[in-house]
Order: structure tokens, then sequence, then C-alpha cells
């Protein structure tokens, strides 16, 4: 029962190296089946993402490093050489690096939410085509856990880090529930296109588009369920509009205190301007209304930075959850490494005691057997315990695999093969 | 010992407690540690309630026969108004202004005096019970208002200067305080309202009553006229939100001057 990864991301390697290993949706019950085929594998689980492509093996015997690359280039479709820049960590290091990956601590954008669901629906994808292992469902589990826990107690996936999130982050630091509101549309070109995406994601339902060109602006108003009002704007539009999003290519304002502001003063509720365009569509002058934003570009960028300082602070918080979380999977992992020599004592002084209570059943009187039963179950029960206790002890120093490979040989029963197996598990255990 | 001394010095930690999870929870955000923080608030509501009982079954009443144990009564109810919003929207950082409240309450309830006197006899009657009870619980929903009124003020500042900081996404939404100030406004009024009228009821009823009833008349008259312009200007919306959110802050302060006039009149006053 081992654990290895390899893989390849943002970091090792560049994009055309990761587009060549991204596995498509209908390809991967082929992969993980042809792997789970070899002799050597117990499980695999595959993350594949547009920034990471990562085999998760559980192999009986630790693979040579020149193997598992063999391997991985193999499974990935990918050139030999590539096989170069992925990196390898096994057991604890492994498990460590997919509770970083869960956690988004090794996202490009630092505590991104969308790599949780993309490890659930890896390890999910693996258990339908039964191609896990104990190992790999305990180490997926723990991390899918982990990370939701990274999530919860930390502010890492708190913050827009994206310019256009950033805007959406204002626009519900106003209004929290976005389709309540009415959002106006000015131009209809990709940014506009793009802000209008992201509030329809956000909820946005009321949209009004302002395009110079109509076409284009019937055209986005379909798109997102609008309605089309003038180009530029007028003055009823900004008294109508909760949210103004604007991304011209206009070399001057499209939007002044002059020509559309003269009603603003009558306005109740507040009114916010995301400013897309450079130069500027709307009159800064607008923002010396009392209850009127104007952010441009730039302030977001100020706003995205700020985020993404917090989240570098909180990412001190969520490596302390991650290592915790590593030494309880690290504590089971070493329990179960030591597991089958214990079966094996089990087993060994089960024999023992039912074999002595038969052979010393004459001494007794037949209603007493169950007593003696009782009793002896008892007295191997607690020899058993302190071995375990022991056994783990020695894992704290490292010795636990000695002990195991000691208890192995001093317990062998007929039964040779067995022994034998346990014996080279722990043997190669032991040297690594 | 146990009622006047020991829990209110529990309660007091609980609060401070409480002030220094909201605090901590502003540094280190962890939605566990907040879920955690609000049923800790619920336990303290009840340790809270248990207090007044013990307090009402000492005298045989409600606790509302001196200055102090109006104070802990009101903080009572600002908790506890508190915790009901707080089911509705997390207000993150907003919760420390009523934390900070109570616990000032509750000390001025302490120096004010809890143990039981012979305060004016008409609060030993049931109407003046429910008076008492309905215009403290409305107090409560207008110092609510003025908390959310501030908020707003906060929040615009912060969109205004673009300073964000970790207050800026814990806040609640603007909406969201607009429509939270106008809820506290239109509850907070309707309690007054009621308890105005309670208390004029009983006034004709008990004409030849102690004096010490009237006594606060113009201050409670001045309270209600305060807390129905505020309710009327929300409703009418004649101001703009962040103008009526300053009007809120404004006439918040001026009605807890005249609650404290008012419960004055009535311990020290004569007829006004």
């Amino acid at each position: 029962m081992k654990l290895e990864m390899i893989g390849l991301n943002h970091r090792t390697a560049v994009l055309s190296t990761r587009e060549r290993a991204a596995i498509a949706p209908d390809a991967l019950p082929d992969i993980l089946e042809r792997l789970v085929r070899h002799p050597n594998i117990e499980g695999a689980v595959i993350l594949s993402t547009c920034n990471r492509a990562e085999l998760y093996l559980s192999p009986t015997f630790h693979f040579d490093e020149a193997e598992l690359r063999a391997l991985y280039v193999e499974a990935f479709g990918l050139d030999p050489d590539d096989g170069n820049v992925a990196y390898v960590h096994r057991d604890a290091n492994a498990a460590q690096h997919l509770f970083r990956v869960a956690s988004g601590l090794d996202s490009q954008m630092l505590g991104e939410i969308q790599i949780l669901a993309q490890v659930k629906n890896a390890y999910s994808s693996a258990l339908e085509l039964a191609t896990t292992s104990a190992t790999l469902n305990k180490v997926f589990t723990h991390a899918i856990m982990c990370g939701k826990q990274v999530r919860t107690r930390t502010a890492i996936s708190q913050g827009a880090v994206s310019v256009a999130y950033a805007a959406i982050e204002v626009a519900q630091r106003l209004y929290r529930k976005l389709e309540e509101h009415n959002i106006l549309l000015v131009g209809a070109g990709e940014t506009t296109q793009l802000a209008a995406k992201y509030l329809a994601d956000a909820g946005a339902l009321n949209l009004r588009v302002s395009n110079r060109t109509t076409e284009r602006a019937e055209s986005l108003a379909q798109q997102m369920n609008g309605s089309v009002t003038s180009f530029p704007p007028t003055a009823d539009d900004l008294m109508w509009a909760d949210i103004v999003v604007s991304a011209t290519s206009s070399p001057t304002p499209v939007l002044s205190v002059n020509e559309q502001g003269g009603k603003l003063k009558q306005r109740k509720r507040p009114l916010l301007f995301l400013d897309l365009a450079v130069p500027r569509d709307v009159d800064p002058a607008f923002a010396e209304f009392d209850d009127v934003y104007v952010y441009t570009v730039d302030d977001f960028q100020e706003l995205v930075a700020v985020n993404i300082k917090a989240r570098q602070k909180e990412a001190v918080r969520a490596e302390e959850i991650v290592e915790k979380e590593v030494e309880i999977f690290v504590e089971w992992y070493r329990n179960n490494r030591i597991a089958p020599s214990l079966q094996q004592l089990q087993a060994a002084l089960e024999s023992i005691r039912s074999a002595e209570v038969e052979n010393q059943a004459h001494h007794f009187r037949p209603e007493d057997r169950e007593e003696i039963e009782k009793f002896s179950r008892s007295m191997m029960k607690k020899v058993t315990s302190m071995i375990v206790a022991n056994m783990r002890r020695a894992a704290a120093d490292g010795n636990d695999l000695t002990l195991a490979r000691a208890i192995a040989v001093a317990f062998a029963g007929k039964d040779r093969a067995t022994t034998e197996q346990i014996l080279e598990q722990l043997n190669h255990e032991l040297s690594h | 010992m146990f009622t006047y001394t020991l829990m209110p010095a529990i309660l007091l930690v609980l609060f401070g407690g409480l002030l220094a999870l909201w605090i901590m929870l502003y540094h280190k955000p962890d939605n566990q540690l907040e879920r955690a923080a609000v049923r800790f608030g619920w336990v303290v509501v009840g340790v809270y309630a248990f207090w007044l009982g013990l307090l009402s079954f000492d005298q045989q009443q409600i606790p509302i026969l001196t200055i102090g144990q109006i104070c802990v009564f009101l903080g009572f109810l600002i908790w506890m108004d508190q915790q009901l919003v707080e089911r509705r929207i997390s207000q993150r950082m907003l919760v420390v202004v009523p934390i900070v409240l109570v616990i000032l309450l509750m000390l001025s309830g302490i120096a004010g005096g809890l143990r039981h006197l012979e305060g004016p006899h008409e609060l030993h009657s049931a109407w003046s019970a429910v008076h008492i009870i309905l215009s403290m619980a409305g107090v409560a929903m207008l110092f609510g208002s003025g908390v959310y009124g501030i908020g707003s003020i906060v929040l615009r500042r912060m969109l205004k200067k673009r300073q964000f900081g970790r207050l800026f996404s814990t806040l609640p939404s603007m909406d969201e305080m607009h429509k939270l100030r106008s809820l506290a406004i239109y509850h907070g009024w309707s309690l007054i309202t009621i308890s105005f009228a309670s208390s004029t009821i009983f006034m004709f009823a008990e004409r030849d009553g102690s004096p010490s009833f009237f006594s606060h008349l113009h201050e409670m008259f001045a309270l209600w006229a305060v807390a129905s312009l505020l309710a009327l200007s929300e409703k009418k919306r004649w101001l703009g939100d962040q103008r009526q959110a300053r009007l809120t802050v404004a006439l918040t302060m001026l009605m807890f001057l005249l609650m404290a006039g008012s419960v004055a009149q009535i311990f020290f006053g004569g007829r006004s």
C-alpha cells in the first residue's frame, strides 16, 4: 500500500505542454483502466485541469522514478522530454501536495475555488470506474475535507482577484442581490459583453444596452434578455439604472455631468459607475454627487492587489491547516503499512490460544469452557494491544517497520507465502 | 449575592468573551468560528433571560423599578434584537457595536443600582410594565436603526475613499443596511406608538393616580414625535439613502437623550 504522484502544472510546464497533457473526459476511462491493469498498480486517479495534469497512483511497490515518468508520458500522450519537467512526490509528500492542491495553495490564482470541485470530480470519476484503492480513497476524501476546511476557516478564497470580479465585488457591496437592480451597459464590445456575462452570472436580470451601433446593441440585449436604449444614454437612463457599466472606445467621455447629470440630484438611491474604458467614458465629476460612486480600471486593480495581499496572508494559516491534516493522514498511512504484520500477529496468537484451550480442555469441567474461552481471549487481546501500542510508539521514531518485520518473522505461520509477501512489502518500505 | 453580583459578573465576562471573539474574527475570519460565535450569542441571550427572570422573581415583577434595572433590561432587548437580525443577515463587524452598547448599559445598570427599591408605585402596575417594555423594545429597535445608519455611512466612506480593507468586505452591503434600517425604524416606531397609546389610555383611566406617571409626558411625546418624523421620512423617501442614514443617526442620538430625560423624569422629576 503506497502512494505516488507525478504531474506538471503552470509552474513547471509551458502552456503548449499543458495543452498536450490535457485529457478529454471521454478518454479518461480508457487511460485509467489501462493503468490499473498494470501489475504494480492497485489504483489510479487522474487530475486534469487547464493548469495541471497529475497522476495519483497507489502501487504495490514504489516505481523507479524513470519508470514512473515513462508511465506518465505514455498515459498522457506526451513526448518523452515532457516527462522530465514533471514533479514526483511519494507517500506523505504526495498527500501533502494533493492537500495543497485541493486547498488552492498550489493554484495559479491563490485560493481559487474551482480546483476543489475539480479534485472532487477527478476522484468521483475514478471511483465510478472502480480504479481507486483504499489508499487513494483515503487520501482523496481527506484532501477534499482539508480543502473545505481551509476555505471555511480562512479567507483564502475571499475577495476578487481579477478586474472583472473586482467590479462585481464593488457592485455587490452596494447591492447584494443584483437581480433586484437595473443595469445599464454602455458599449457592446468584448469588454462590455464579458462584464454583462459576469453580471448575469452574479444574478443580474434587468439590463439595458446603449451602443453607437444599434445592431450590436440589439444583439447583446437579445443575448442578455435586455432592452436597447439610445446612444449616448439619456438622463432618464441614468435615473433608471443602479449600475452603469461602460466600455466604449470613445476618446471623450460618453457620460458627462453636464449632459446627463441634471436629474441626479433628485435621485434617492445609490448609483454605481463601473468605467472599464481607457480613456475613461464617465466624467469623474459624477463622483461629487453624494450617493454616486465612480470606479475605473485603476480602482479595480487596486482592489485586486489588496485582495491578493490578503489571500497571501491567509495562505500562512491555510498551510498550517494542511500541515495538521497531513500529519493525521500520515498516522493513518503508517498504521496501514504495518497492518498486515498486525493481522498476522493476531492470527498467530488466536491460533495458539484456541489450540491451547483445546489441548487443556480435559482439565476443566465442560461448563467452565465458556469462561476459559473468555479469559484466554481477554489475555490475548491485552497482549496484542500492548504490542500495537508499542508499535505505534515506535512509528514516531521510524522504527515501526523494523518491529513489524521482526513480528512477521517471529510469528510466521504455516502459510509461508503470506509471510513472504508481508516481508517483501516491509523490505520494500524499508528500502525507501 | 448570586442575582445581584455573580450573575451580572458572569454576563459581563460572557459579553467580554463575545467581544474578543468578534474582534478576533475581524483579523482571522473563520466561518466555523463565526457560526460558533452566533450560537454563543444565543447562549448569552439565555443566560441574560435567566438573570432577568431571577430579578423578576426577587422583586415579584419585571425588573424595571430602577434606572439600573431599566438599563440592563434595555441591554437585553438590544442583544436579542441583534441576534434576531443576525439570523437574517450576517453583520460580521457591525455586531461589535451592539456588544459594546450592551456592556455600557450593563455597567450603567450596575452603577445605577440593581437592587429592589421602593420606586414610584405606578411602576408596579401591569399597565406600566406594558408601557415600559414596549417603549424599551421600540427604543432598542431605533438604536438598531442608528447602528445600520452608521454602517451605511462607514461603507459609503470606504467606497468613496477606496478603503478596501477587511471591514470593506465584512460589512453587510449598502442595500441590506438600508433595508435593515427601514425595518428597525418601522418596528421601533410601531412599538413606541403602541406604548405611547397604552400609557395615554392608562393616564386617563388613572386620572387620580400619582403625578410621577404624568411627569415624563412631554419627553415621551417628543420622543414619539421624533420617531414619527424619522418613520415618515423613511416612508416618504424625502431624502436620498445616505442623507436618510445621517438623519437616522442624528435622530437616534436625540431619541436616546429624550429617553434618558424621560426615565430621569420618572425617578427624579415632578409633574412636567
